[in-house]
């Protein structure tokens, strides 16, 4: 009889015990491995082309993606183009989307030039540049910094004199693509045809 | 007499293949001068050593040596010769790309008015040999000009000079060293002390007796205290490349994505350290020696021309007509690119122009024979990046090993199905570098964007804080101001 009571007893305080430290240990663990914000919005921004245009109609790229993290549309991002898009749905494992048809697609790596003979110096361009990508002082010409500019246009419509335009990113020499062999190949098959004709 | 032995190579080059090398077409006639043209012209972005800005402008007067470009990086171009800078307009220019972009156009007038920087004199370090350097525009020659002077950090132990010039065809740097034996022994030397190098190696093929016994003859007159080592190599194509010149001369591999110089080497060609050479005299580099060959030229020969002659000059000096040429080759068969538009200017990398008809295969479909991976040099397995690039496949190339790839194009060259194989592999390593490239740009846009962010909050809560403070000011003194009226009644 008493050895009965006595090992419902242990039995008792060895669970309860255990009961305890692994509750401890859950408090803990909730404590040191806090995951702060979605652990999926920095992938996502990392696939974003961060030219934060807000085409998508959030203020910025990190914003984009924490909206697609909490379930907004994975196609809305117009500079990224499709192959952005199927990056996303490929993350998320989730079926890819066709490029939001409103949206106007960049085809085109563009960049803002300041016609320097028309700023008046307004800074209202400074201000709009989501990546300070424009230096200039008060009523002194502005200008881009090319290499910096991610071509957003977020620039062009404040500017009351109209002296903002956008033009082809310029080529340097770090920028060029060869050749695709398969003109070159097409070029060969040409010059034998002629040597035979 | 400077201390030296030659050698003959115990190494093997894995890989590789031997050419008929047509190199006795262009030294049947001795190397001469060309005349000074009536149009020089050099690309403000493409002179070697990146992206610059001109600093002459339409109408100036410049003299033989005057500064004309300053790269980003710090390199400075001169004119060639003294005359009028006409033009600065989109030109042709002497560039894989085939496209145009701005260039300086500059008539020579004839005169002889130059410019000399100050002559350096022992003793300097490498630090003032490296400003000399970029000052004077000197490049590394190998045809990458990439700005050769990053490399010349302390520690470095060995210097290899890259006499093994295995391209078919070319015989510039041959030709340099011979002439200008003295010059690139000197430049060699120099740089050695200011660096504290104490073994200098010299990689040349043994089908090259000529440069030999000129070295040999300069060696046995020269004064130094440090050792020359001359390999013999066995002329097999692409012993010449960076990486395999300093795995036959020393036996040390270098790791993929590291560059030879973390290993305590420096490789320079002949053409690099004469230039030097004379950039410590105070000569600013303004010609180079160009190999003029191929069976479509009347007179192949080596020409001494001012950098930014035009191409059409030259193969008239090659005596024959541009007009029945429909396209030249810049470099050698192997790594070389096609031009065809021969108003472009010669630049300090341009080291070839080779004529030749060549009768082209058309491409046909892969076989698997492998015959490609048995003479890669890095060997790569280069059908399987192939079937990765045709496919569109970027990633799965790189981890078969794209980016060690040297484009040296012995596949293209034994492929049974004349497969273009090295464009495929050019392009694929440029796709590469703009990808990375892209990457590096978002993300520090997105690095801006977020300091911009977080400035603008910071603002915002100054000056929410400071509006406070006042407000809080002005309710005490409204407060002060009830409590005195109401005192007073």
């Amino acid at each position: 009889m008493t050895d009965g009571i006595v090992s419902i007893g242990a039995a008792v305080i060895g669970l309860s015990a255990i009961g305890l430290i692994g509750g401890l240990l859950l408090q803990y663990a909730s404590k040191a491995f806090k995951v702060n914000g979605n652990p999926l919005v920095d992938p996502i921004d990392a696939l974003l082309p961060q030219t934060q245009c807000g085409q998508c109609g959030h203020p910025g790229c990190k914003p984009y993606a924490e909206a697609i993290a909490y379930g907004e549309a994975i196609n809305l991002c117009p500079p990224g183009g499709q192959a952005t898009v199927d990056r996303i749905a490929n993350l998320l494992g989730v079926d890819s989307l066709a490029l939001d048809a409103d949206k106007n697609i960049i085809e085109q790596d563009l960049v803002a030039l300041i016609i320097e003979d028309e700023c008046i110096g307004c800074t209202k361009c400074i201000q709009a540049c989501p990546v300070d990508a424009i230096v200039g002082a008060t009523k002194l010409m502005h200008t881009v910094i090319m290499d910096d500019c991610t071509g957003c246009d977020l620039c062009v419509d404040p500017c009351p004199v109209d002296c903002i335009d956008m033009v082809p990113r310029p080529k340097v020499s770090n920028f060029w693509t060869p050749q695709h062999p398969n003109m070159i190949s097409s070029d060969r098959f040409e010059r034998i045809e002629m040597k035979h004709g | 007499m400077a201390d030296y032995q030659i050698r003959h190579c115990e190494r093997k080059l894995e890989g590789g293949i031997y050419t008929e090398t047509y190199k006795a077409l262009s030294t049947a006639e001795p190397c001469s001068f060309v005349n000074t043209p009536t149009r020089l012209t050099f690309p403000i972005h493409f002179s070697g050593g990146g992206p610059g800005e001109s600093i002459v402008s339409i109408g100036d007067q410049v003299a033989k040596r005057t500064p004309i470009i300053r790269c980003h990086s710090g390199i400075i171009h001169v004119a060639s010769r003294a005359g009028i800078v006409v033009d600065i307009t989109d030109h042709a220019m002497t560039h894989p790309s085939g496209e145009r972009s701005s260039c300086i156009v500059i008539e020579p007038d004839g005169s002889d008015t130059q410019e000399s920087l100050n002559p350096l004199s022992w003793p300097f370090d490498a630090n003032t040999l490296r400003d000399r350097a970029i000052e004077a525009g000197v490049l590394g020659l190998s045809g990458a000009s990439f700005p050769s002077l990053k490399r010349w950090i302390d520690g470095t132990t060995t210097l290899i000079i890259n006499g093994a010039e295995c391209e078919p065809y070319i015989t510039a740097d041959d030709t340099l060293m011979q002439i200008d034996t003295h010059s690139m022994i000197r430049g060699a030397y120099l740089l050695s002390q200011a660096l504290d190098i104490k073994t200098i190696v010299i990689g040349i093929e043994n089908n090259k007796p000529e440069a030999l016994t000129a070295i040999e003859g300069v060696l046995k007159q020269y004064h130094s205290n440090c050792f020359f080592d001359i390999v013999l190599l066995d002329p097999k194509y692409p012993s010449g490349s960076e990486r395999q010149l300093v795995w036959l001369t020393l036996g040390i591999e270098i790791p993929t994505g590291s560059r030879s110089v973390e290993t305590g080497v420096i490789v320079h060609n002949p053409g690099t350290l004469i230039d030097l050479s004379r950039a410590i005299d105070g000569k600013s580099i303004t010609d180079r020696l160009v190999t003029l060959t191929g069976q479509a030229l009347a007179r192949p020969r080596n020409v001494i021309a001012p950098i930014g002659t035009p191409i059409t000059d030259l193969i008239e000096a090659a005596g024959t007509d541009p007009e029945l040429l429909d396209s030249i080759t810049v470099g050698g068969p192997m790594m070389g690119f096609a031009i065809t538009d021969f108003a472009a200017g010669i630049t300090k990398t341009t080291n070839c122009l080779l004529a030749r008809s060549v009768e082209l295969q058309p491409e046909s479909p892969c076989i698997r024979c492998g015959a490609c991976a048995t003479v890669c040099p890095v060997r790569l397995q280069p059908q399987l990046m192939l079937f990765a690039l045709k496919g569109g496949a970027l990633n799965h190339a790189i981890h078969e090993g794209l980016t060690d790839c040297v484009e040296c194009a012995a596949c293209d060259t034994v492929c049974p199905s004349h497969i273009p194989l090295a464009e495929w592999f050019r392009l694929g390593w440029f796709q590469t570098k703009e990808i990375s490239a892209k990457r590096l740009r978002s993300s520090e846009a997105r690095e801006r964007f977020e300091t911009r962010n977080l400035r603008l909050k910071r603002i915002a809560a100054e000056q929410d804080l400071k509006r406070l403070t006042r407000k809080a000011k002005s309710s005490e003194a409204l407060e002060k101001a009830r409590k005195a009226r109401e005192a007073a009644s």
